[in-house]
């Protein structure tokens, strides 16, 4: 009985023009999202490659005698960061974070002068990109075809002629919801894992992420589907549905995540980034000044490097070190500081995001493409890690004023960045997408009961 | 058969349906008369459970439609004042939906036709779009449903209302035929020639109460207009 209702639904939404439009528009969106997701993401895997190919050490190759302090600190190593496995699906924090930090022996300068470089509209206002229509759009849409599910039937009569048959309104209910549910959710999943799958390697954790993916969009889902049906359950007219559920959409999806970022920002105000900067560039400046008289003294005292001698030069090289340190120093201090009210605001907006099924969501599918804080995170602590060792393998050579040959040039560490194990990224996401799935089949559950006093 | 046993509805205060008993044998076309209000379209609301009473039992072919409500709905055809049918499908399509719901045999196009045909509509009109229908051939889609269905009970509320007289002669016709065919028929109607037409039996509806049954085959249209207006001037 339900596939026959389901049918006849389906029959019915064909020869339905509007609906043939809505969902044409919204797979046109679809695909121009995840196509420019798609392109973004080649454009950096084609910037990654270029610098892979350079060759992260010794960018423009290596030269028989290069001085280790130069190979250590100005030419440095570029720590890449590959896109993400469904980066094409959702820029997320790319746009905030670097995705390349200059490694050098003194510091990891990611702070201060990797960031990448946005139009502050861009960053306002969010990237269109599939994650946006996914969160927005999709649930506009699910209550734009929802927003009818019985009324006008019930209005006309049409309702009571089917339930003169030997059928429940349950059944009728559940046919005209798996037809929506099909509808927007058949297209929405073809168009982006499809166009991902099309356009970035599908190797490695992929076909996970993009069947977490699914999960995802499936309960965030059921979650306005649920908030349509019990609206739809309560017996009003569909022009009073429509404006219920649209009020729904802007409190959830608009209004709630504005107002948890008021009050995040409001509770944690956060040093701008450039303020950060700034700071972090003035206390380097500062330890330079300091560290810089000594050198100053220094060069006085030895006018030409060539009276220097190589005692003198280790001498030099060890006040440039307690210079670096110095700098280094400060810079942490200021990083830190910036670092722990970065923290609190996260661990603010994790507890208030389940005010709002689009705050649980967005935070879900950024995590499972790859383009969460976390995943920026663990690159940074990455190439911290490297940057020890990259100290360690030249600051000997450095204190003693070496000169390097080809051989000690390459045999220094090089990064490769190591995403974190899948399953870490499963235990993140799997306690919100349980979260969205309750909510969604209670709140489906709660409909149908609704429909049980549905006056006809 | 359809059968009321002490059926009582109350809305709040209201008593809308007040301990009516009512039998109707297959081959009964039983027509409820009474003014707005006086409880007709919830008695029909009973039969098909789309209220529960509050007292007493409805009953199709023996079994108690609150019990068993897909069982009755099974046995019952229902055709209210406007047939309101899927607009962007044709009458056949439309029949052959309500005909799979109800779990008709009959489900090729020229079973259908033939149903249609019988119900008053040709081959052309069964093949065009309902939101080109009028009320009467709406109204022959809702008789084509009972006739796929082989319904045993049939419910109408209101049918011929609105209807022109040569059409809502030919639906009384074709309910005649319905109730030749065994199936026992409850209408209620404002409609007093149409009832004493069509019926068998007619009874008259009074607040909630069934104050009134005649068999039509003694009564003549003046008598049952004047038996009505004296139970509407209490």
């Amino acid at each position: 009985m339900l596939r026959l209702l389901t049918v006849h639904e389906w029959r019915l939404w064909r020869t339905n023009p509007i609906v043939r439009l809505v969902i044409a528009s919204f797979a046109i969106t679809l695909l121009a999202a995840a196509g420019l997701g798609a392109t973004r993401a080649q454009r950096e895997r084609a910037t990654i490659a270029k610098f892979e190919h350079r060759g992260g050490i010794g960018q423009g190759g290596p030269q028989l005698s290069l001085r280790a302090d130069v190979a250590a600190n100005e030419r440095g190593y570029l720590a890449l960061l590959p896109p993400a496995p469904l980066s094409a699906l959702a820029i997320g924090q790319g746009d905030v974070y670097p995705n390349y930090i200059k490694v050098t022996a003194r510091s990891l300068d990611a702070l201060v002068s990797g960031d990448q470089i946005e139009h502050p509209l861009a960053v306002a206002s969010g990237q269109f990109d599939a994650a946006f229509v996914v969160l927005f759009l999709y649930p506009l849409l699910i209550f734009a075809i929802s927003f009818d599910l019985t009324a006008t039937e019930r209005d006309r009569g049409t309702l009571r002629m089917v339930l003169a048959q030997p059928v429940t309104l349950g059944e009728v209910v559940a046919g005209k919801m798996i037809v929506r549910i099909m509808k927007l959710l058949v297209p929405l999943l073809l168009i982006t894992i499809g166009t991902a799958a099309l356009f970035s390697p599908t190797g490695g954790s992929f076909w996970p992420r993009a069947a977490l993916w699914a999960a995802a969009v499936v309960v965030y889902g059921a979650i306005w589907h649920g908030i349509a049906l019990v609206v739809n359950a309560r017996g009003f007219t569909a022009p009073a549905n429509a404006l219920i559920l649209a009020g729904i959409w802007l409190l959830f999806a608009v209004v709630g995540p504005s107002a948890v970022n008021l009050l995040i920002a409001t509770s944690y105000p956060m040093p701008s980034r450039v303020e950060a900067a700034v700071q972090a560039r003035a206390a380097t400046q500062e330890a330079t000044v300091q560290g810089s008289r000594q050198l100053g003294q220094f060069l006085q005292d030895h006018p030409t490097s060539g009276n220097v001698g190589r005692d003198g030069m280790r001498q030099f090289a060890l006040l440039q070190a307690e210079r670096d340190k110095r700098v280094a120093d400060r810079l942490a201090t200021v990083e830190a500081t910036f670092n722990a009210r970065l923290e609190q605001q996260r661990r603010l907006a994790s507890w208030l995001s389940v005010l709002s099924p689009t705050m649980i969501a967005q935070g879900v599918l950024l995590e499972v493409a790859g383009t969460g804080t976390e995943r920026f995170d663990h690159f940074r602590d990455e190439t911290a890690a490297f940057q020890q060792r990259w100290r360690a393998y030249f600051e000997p050579r450095v204190l003693d004023a070496a000169t390097l040959t080809r051989e000690e040039y390459e045999a220094a560490p090089g990064f490769a960045y190591v995403d974190e194990p899948f399953s870490l990224t499963l235990r993140r996401v799997a306690a919100p997408i349980m979260v969205m799935a309750v909510i969604g089949a209670v709140l489906i559950v709660i409909g149908f009961r609704g429909y049980r006093g549905y006056s006809l | 058969m359809i059968e009321a046993i002490d059926l009582t509805k109350t809305f709040g205060a209201t008593l809308a349906v007040d301990h009516l008993n009512l039998t109707i044998k297959p081959g009964e076309i039983f027509c409820l008369l009474g003014s707005n209000g006086a409880g007709k379209t919830t008695t029909i609301n009973l039969f098909l459970n789309f209220v529960a009473p509050t007292a007493g039992v409805a009953r199709i072919g023996g079994l108690d439609v609150v019990a068993h409500p897909l069982e009755t709905k099974k046995q019952l055809a229902y055709i209210p004042e406007q047939v309101t049918l899927y607009r962007n499908l044709t009458g056949l399509e439309n029949l052959r939906f309500f005909s799979r719901l109800a779990g008709a045999a009959a489900d090729a196009n020229e079973e259908l036709l033939a149903i249609l045909a019988q119900a008053g509509l040709t081959a052309d009109q069964s093949r065009a779009r309902v939101s080109s229908y009028s009320k009467g051939m709406r109204q022959k889609v809702g008789i084509a449903i009972t006739i796929a269905k082989g319904a045993s009970a049939l419910l109408l509320d209101e049918p011929t209302s609105g209807l022109d007289p040569k059409a809502s002669n030919d639906f009384s016709t074709l309910l005649t035929d319905l109730g030749r065919r065994g199936v026992a028929i409850l209408m209620a109607t404002h409609d007093l020639f149409r009832a004493k037409e069509s019926g068998t039996s007619v009874g008259i509806m009074k607040h909630g109460r069934l104050v009134e049954t005649l068999g039509t085959a003694e009564l003549g249209h003046r008598d049952l207009e004047q038996i009505y207006l004296a139970h509407m001037k209490d």
